[in-house]
């Protein structure tokens, strides 16, 4: 499993990301020592923080395919399953390096939020800030649901037409997204200010406590099942690989 | 040799444990902070990293190989065979048992501090989700449990295995706890737990606090025996920190006076059933080294 773990690690350029991310931190850093000395920053602070957060939600969705891209080389995955390695190991080895990512991801910007707030003293950019630790345990777990649709395609189906039915579904949703935006209600959207949602958050904290409570339970729940399904599939399985 | 390695192998590790926690709180709160300010936060989540980064310098500076899983390892897996995922719920539910049972015992010495809405109110939730939020905030504490993991994989993944080879796992508990405790005393000396202004500053909340140490230091020792996984002693970690019970929110210290204002008194009864979860997890624990001493011979 430390094998395979580590293979993933180098695989996905791991180095090289935390790299990035150390670098993103040291900007964050620099910012909010800034900040102190021109209180003009602290917009750009507030702003910035949970935009560089975002990004590092989306390295995790680019995490998903990029985890499975190196084993699709030619026979690299049929190499790789002729080494002394169960196929349950394969696959949950990829489950794990994936919910580790996550993990780091939601507690690196948990920490970015708290280095910021050392700096942001005006109260539209504390809640901004504040975002990402109220947002992180919403945001983390729908990333663990996709992976949990995703990964049994990549599996199963093998990279190249996983990433096509995955790629189908989210253009069909685009689809529809641009079709409600130019025939839809969005009257929602043009009239939407920050201080009335953030008011909205306030007023509906019950139900802010009752999803932060139950939706990663949920997601566990699911990360674990598509494991559990996939595996009982992929041991079953002829190897079935699109390359 | 072999005696005069570990003994620099403990000395490096505790001095990058310590160093960067001891100058960073005293630097801070030396140039005129509060422990109220935000930066508070930051400090207390930063130092609780520090113990992971001595294990991996020390290892650096001592030629000391540091693996993740297995045998002498810093017992960073995970598993579910031999009815571990029963040690896994006592991991992340008996620090909310605790806690709870810390706060109805306080409330039975002062039933005038019974406060059914403030709290409720304050949070501007429905009374109905109280019940919601022990469960709210021991999955927070999980999925919020990097500084836990941060502090684990010093204390339990690498510490406490080498003064219990050291010493046996009895005065390891002692020893360990102390070596935990005092790590704490820069921040508790500027109000983390006890606040400023109680009866005999900062001593009573120091001794106060290493005896908590130690008896906690004993349920995570506990834990990890148990699971084999330091991960699950993180997850028990950050839940007895960020764990909230219903008690908490029927609980107004306003109406406190004299004796019981102190905050002292409030943690040594309110953490009272830690300390028996403690004591009992040490006696265990004497009793499995007898046990695999007698295995052994």
């Amino acid at each position: 499993m430390r094998s395979l773990l580590y293979k993933d690690y180098v695989a996905t350029n791991g180095p090289w990301v935390i790299g990035g991310f150390g670098l993103l931190t040291a900007f964050i850093c620099v910012f909010t020592v800034w900040s102190t000395v021109n209180s003009d920053i602290e917009v750009l602070l507030g702003l910035w923080t949970p935009m560089v957060f975002i990004g590092g939600c989306a390295y995790l969705l680019a995490l998903m395919s990029q985890l499975f891209q190196t084993d699709s080389g030619k026979n690299c995955r049929d190499y790789l399953l002729t080494m002394p390695v169960d196929k349950k190991e394969y696959l949950l080895s990829k489950y794990i390096y994936y919910l580790v990512a996550n993990y780091l991801v939601l507690s690196w910007g948990i920490f970015l939020s708290m280095i910021a707030a050392t700096a942001v003293k005006t109260e539209g950019m504390m809640m901004l800030v504040s975002t990402i630790q109220l947002m992180g345990p919403i945001v983390i777990p729908v990333m663990l649901i996709m992976a949990a649709i995703t990964f049994p395609l990549y599996i199963l189906y093998g990279k190249k037409k996983g990433d096509m039915i995955f790629s189908g579904f989210s253009i069909t949703l685009t689809i529809l997204l641009f079709i409600w935006l130019l025939f839809g209600d969005v009257s929602g959207l043009t009239n939407m200010d920050f201080e009335g949602n953030m008011k909205w958050v306030d007023e509906h904290m019950s139900l802010i406590i009752l999803l932060t409570t139950i939706f990663p339970i949920v997601t566990g729940v699911i990360y674990y099942l598509s494991y559990r399904i996939t595996a009982g599939i992929f041991v079953r399985k002829e190897r079935d690989i699109d390359e | 040799m072999n005696k005069k390695k570990d003994l620099t192998v403990m000395l490096v590790f505790l001095f990058f444990a310590f160093a960067p926690l001891w100058i960073a709180a005293f630097a801070y709160y030396g140039s005129g902070h509060v422990y109220e300010d935000s930066g508070t936060q930051l400090l207390c989540s930063a130092a609780m990293l520090c113990p992971t980064v001595s294990v991996f310098i020390t290892g650096a500076i001592c030629k000391e190989k540091i693996d993740f899983v297995g045998e002498n390892s810093l017992k960073l897996g995970i598993y579910f065979k031999d009815k571990k995922w029963i040690w896994m719920l006592v991991a992340i539910f008996l620090p909310w048992v605790y806690k709870e049972l810390g706060g109805w015992l306080f409330l039975a010495f002062n039933p005038e501090c019974f406060d059914a809405v403030s709290f409720s109110q304050e949070l501007g939730m429905d009374a109905s989700l109280i019940a919601v939020m022990p469960l709210y905030s021991v999955v927070n504490a999980v999925v919020f449990s990097i500084g836990g993991l941060g502090e684990e994989i010093g204390w339990r993944g690498f510490m406490m295995p080498r003064l219990e080879k050291k010493m046996g796992i009895g005065p390891a508990i002692l020893v360990g706890g102390i070596i935990w405790g005092v790590w704490h005393y820069p921040i508790n000396y500027y109000g983390h737990n006890f606040g400023t202004g109680y009866w005999g500053e900062p001593w009573l909340g120091f001794l106060i606090f290493t005896i908590f140490t130690i008896t906690d230091n004993a349920l995570l020792t506990l834990v990890v025996k148990k699971t084999n996984s330091v991960l699950l002693a993180a997850f028990m970690h950050a839940v007895g920190n960020g764990a909230i019970g219903i008690s908490a929110m029927f609980l107004n210290p306003q109406n406190l006076t004299g004796f019981w204002a102190e905050s002292t008194v409030q943690f040594v009864i309110m953490m009272g059933p830690s300390l028996v979860f403690g004591i009992i997890a040490y006696i265990w624990l004497i009793k499995l080294e007898k046990k695999e001493r007698v295995a052994e011979s």
